[in-house]
């Protein structure tokens, strides 16, 4: 049978409701909606405190979660604050109803993933559905055989269950019941569940963990209905485009077409993203895809649409019913990546400033080869050159590590591997995010470093000026933007071969001696509102000195004011201003305490990352 | 060999990976997931004047608007940039304009190369009733503003790598007119940084391709 092959991973555990064997079944009738708003009601589980966010951790004489009184005591006027961003209010959304008095369709409970395998997978597909994992995902990729995923899945798979069966010894230990595969409750945060977390959720209780870790409850309780109120509006919006009328379309949500055309470039190797020839509808999955990022675009118009949360949601959703995986949504680009996903995207360039501030602390061997040509500029005064421009002109190495927190990963590595670091991520904070690009950067730490015999490679890595590539030939070292591309290619895809996720993790985030292993979320938020503040402080500069921001930065390196101030037109600053550029340069050094951004760490400790 | 720089820019689902995938692997998916931030390619062509060796560094991007604001440092100290878009969406077309435009204005260097590219060419070929972008006008368009043009398919890979090689001659012309002037002044160089860097020794297998 093809459950069978989908071997232990079975998301249905909830509903013991009969599998149902054809496709038309997969319609919504009025039978589905109710058995699923049980099912909601069920699994009303109350998971108390547990901050995600700061990371702290919780005193272990509160083993278990407190039925927090958040959950019961919200009124309804109490509205999260990201609802405050949206347009519209509930009030609207029903307006929107009864005006048009239809009955509309209730979302799919899509927690039952592999219920729908049956009908998503055609009979004959029995003798290809060895090619595909648990999850529906194909094992083969450009970079991994199905052969080598066959043979580590063996083993890997053994240590799963062992791991499992931790879990629930644990679990027991605890008092916590698992009824029918199914955790109700998690321990609060402590030592021994961060160190399980760390060696993988059991992929049957995935979803639940996750949500359990960010606290989803709390926001779900406190915005019931509203997912389903949502979801009226996208059924509008789908009636206006059946009807063609695009002002209307266009009225509501200008991205609709952007979320159609992503929909089946939306894993379209998975099992379940894909339509069969003999589907005339979209699968349910797709359906259910298109539902959550229509209500994520109406509920949350800051972001509206951002290409990379399909594949956020759509990893979600072989995990959560729709429901959770809008709210997981919601909790994602707001707490764990805030203003990523924005129309400005400043938030990704928030994020880069960060992590690069994070591996100049915590890579400081790595730092060179990244770091543009700001600090040996030998012309510069000495004031200048313990700065961060790089925080406003980001160095070339961001053109690969962008899309890693944009899209939490997922697509970086192997699918076993992104799961295990969201694990971390839900259960320890965005903190992890930059753990995990730091780990990579750092196992790609042998590319940085080749072909480099004299330091001097590294000295001028990345400066795009004629003298220097004359340097370098005339040393005979590799010309810079050959070792440019490389390291960027090497950065990109050396990750889709990390299949194992033990592999990975032992590498570097299980090892004490990484210095970066003592980030913590406090820091990552402070990075966050110091990094926020210069880029808003170095752009405002720019526009007082009459300089166009934009077309400035990107400009090749001439009159570039950010490497050097110097080269600046004179018609356009006289020596004046140009001193006043230099104070306010040092001002903003200044502050951050310390001069240069410390991250909490002495030079002992510091030595410890060395290799 | 020399190495280019080359950046795609252009609507969401035009085909910008499509096509590079079908210049580099020489493949094609129906379903192509939908490229987050940007991804790096590369490729080398030979041309036949003088059997030079071009070496691409491709940086694919993201389509969607919203990226627009991450797209400079991708392009930055680019040669050369395909802007494509779907001759059946002529959205896609303005969107391309505004690319052009776009790199006209924030791009320092006079001597980037610019291919204006119809991609999706086989739909119109099995029923021309899909074409919306007609091409004269975007040919017009492409001569007035000084771009190359090809209508390609990265599906059936027509004219794709025609698009590539049309590039690389360009690009090798630009190089050989700077080796030109350059050496009659003398080896004395004031501007070009980008330029000359991109003389190199032949450290790679030109045949080798990246992935």
């Amino acid at each position: 049978m093809i459950t069978a092959i989908f071997g232990g991973f079975n998301a249905n555990t909830r509903n013991d409701k009969e599998v149902p064997t054809n496709v038309d079944m997969l319609e919504f009738d009025d039978t589905d909606i109710t058995s699923q708003e049980d099912t909601t009601a069920d699994s009303e589980v109350q998971i108390g405190d547990l901050d995600v966010s700061l990371n702290h951790s919780k005193v272990d004489d509160e083993p278990f979660l407190n039925l927090d009184d958040q959950g019961s005591n919200n009124n309804n006027n109490e509205t999260y604050s990201i609802l405050n961003m949206c347009e519209m209010s509930i009030d609207d959304l029903n307006e929107i109803d009864v005006i048009n008095g239809r009955k509309i369709e209730e979302p799919f409970n899509l927690l039952d993933a592999s219920k729908l395998e049956s009908n998503i997978m055609p009979a004959s597909s029995d003798h290809y559905a060895h090619s595909y994992d648990r999850y529906g995902f194909r094992k083969a990729s450009k970079y991994i055989t199905e052969e080598e995923y066959d043979k580590w899945w063996s083993n890997y798979s053994y240590s799963c269950s062992k791991n499992k069966n931790k879990w629930e010894r644990f679990m027991s230990n605890n008092g916590l019941p698992v009824i029918n595969d199914t955790p109700k409750k998690f321990p609060a945060k402590n030592d021994k569940l961060k160190k399980l977390v760390r060696k993988g959720v059991p992929a049957e209780w995935r979803g639940d963990a996750w949500w359990a870790f960010v606290n989803g409850d709390d926001l779900l309780n406190k915005n019931k209905n509203l997912y389903m109120k949502l979801l009226r509006v996208v059924s509008q919006l789908d009636e206006f485009k059946n009807r063609n009328d695009k002002n209307a379309d266009h009225k509501y949500l200008p991205e609709l077409d952007v979320i159609e055309r992503d929909l089946n470039r939306t894993f379209p190797n998975n099992l379940h993203f894909q339509r069969e020839p003999f589907q005339i509808s979209d699968p349910p999955m797709i359906k259910s895809l298109r539902n959550v990022l229509v209500a994520f675009a109406i509920y949350c118009p800051s972001i509206g649409y951002c290409q990379s949360l399909n594949f956020i949601a759509g990893l979600l959703l072989l995990f959560l019913d729709e429901e959770r995986t809008f709210w997981m949504l919601v909790i994602i680009t707001s707490t764990f990546l805030p203003g990523v996903h924005n129309f400005d995207l400043e938030g990704v360039n928030v994020n880069q400033g960060v992590l690069m501030l994070c591996v100049k602390e915590f890579l400081p061997e790595i730092w060179p080869f990244i770091e543009k040509n700001y600090n040996h500029d030998k012309k510069k005064p000495l004031h200048l050159r313990r700065t961060n421009e790089f925080l406003h002109k980001l160095p070339s190495i961001v053109l690969c590590t962008t899309n890693w927190l944009m899209s939490c990963f997922v697509g970086t590595f192997p699918i076993e591997t992104t799961l295990r670091v969201w694990d971390c991520l839900f259960y320890e904070g965005s903190n992890f995010l930059f753990k995990i690009s730091m780990s990579i950067l750092k196992l790609n730490e042998c590319h940085f470093m080749k072909n480099n015999d004299n330091g001097r490679t590294i000295y001028h890595f990345s400066i795009r000026k004629s003298n220097v590539n004359e340097v370098n030939r005339s040393n005979g070292t590799m010309p810079i933007e050959e070792m440019e591309a490389e390291i960027l290619q090497s950065l990109q895809t050396s990750p889709k071969k990390y299949l194992d996720p033990d592999v990975l993790f032992d590498k570097t985030i299980m090892k004490r001696r990484m210095a970066f292993n003592k980030l913590d979320q406090d820091t990552i938020d402070t990075l966050r509102k110091y990094v926020t503040s210069q880029r808003l402080k170095y752009k405002k500069y720019s526009k007082l000195f009459g300089l166009n921001y934009d077309t400035k930065q990107n400009s090749s390196s001439k009159n570039d004011i950010y490497s050097d101030p110097s080269v600046l037109p004179k018609e356009t600053i006289n020596e004046m201003a140009l001193e006043e550029i230099d104070e306010f340069k040092t001002k903003l050094d200044g502050d951050f305490p310390d001069k240069d951004v410390k991250i909490g760490l002495n030079n002992k400790q510091r030595m410890h990352s060395l290799p | 060999m020399l190495q280019f720089k080359l950046v795609l820019l252009g609507d969401s689902s035009v085909g910008k990976s499509s096509i590079v995938h079908r210049f580099v692997k020489d493949s094609f998916d129906e379903f192509r997931e939908s490229t987050i931030g940007a991804a790096f390619l590369s490729q080398s062509i030979k041309l036949d004047e003088d059997d030079t060796v071009i070496k691409f560094e491709i940086w694919d991007t993201a389509g969607q608007e919203r990226y627009k604001s991450l797209a400079p440092m991708y392009y930055r100290n680019a040669n050369a940039a395909l802007v494509v878009y779907d001759i059946t969406a002529s959205d896609s077309l303005s969107k391309a304009q505004s690319w052009v435009e776009e790199l006209k204005n924030k791009v320092a260097d006079d001597k980037l190369v610019i291919c204006l590219v119809g991609n999706k060419l086989d739909l119109c070929q099995e029923d021309s009733g899909k074409r919306s972008v007609e091409i004269s006008d975007a040919k017009q368009y492409a001569d007035e503003q000084g771009l190359l043009f090809f209508e390609v398919s990265a599906k059936t890979g027509e004219k794709v790598n025609d698009v590539f090689k049309s590039i690389g001659e360009s690009l090798y012309s630009y190089k050989k007119e700077e080796l030109l002037s350059k050496s009659e002044q003398n080896g004395t160089n004031t501007h070009g940084q980008v330029d000359l860097q991109l003389q190199k020794p032949a450290t790679s297998d030109p045949t080798s391709c990246c992935t």
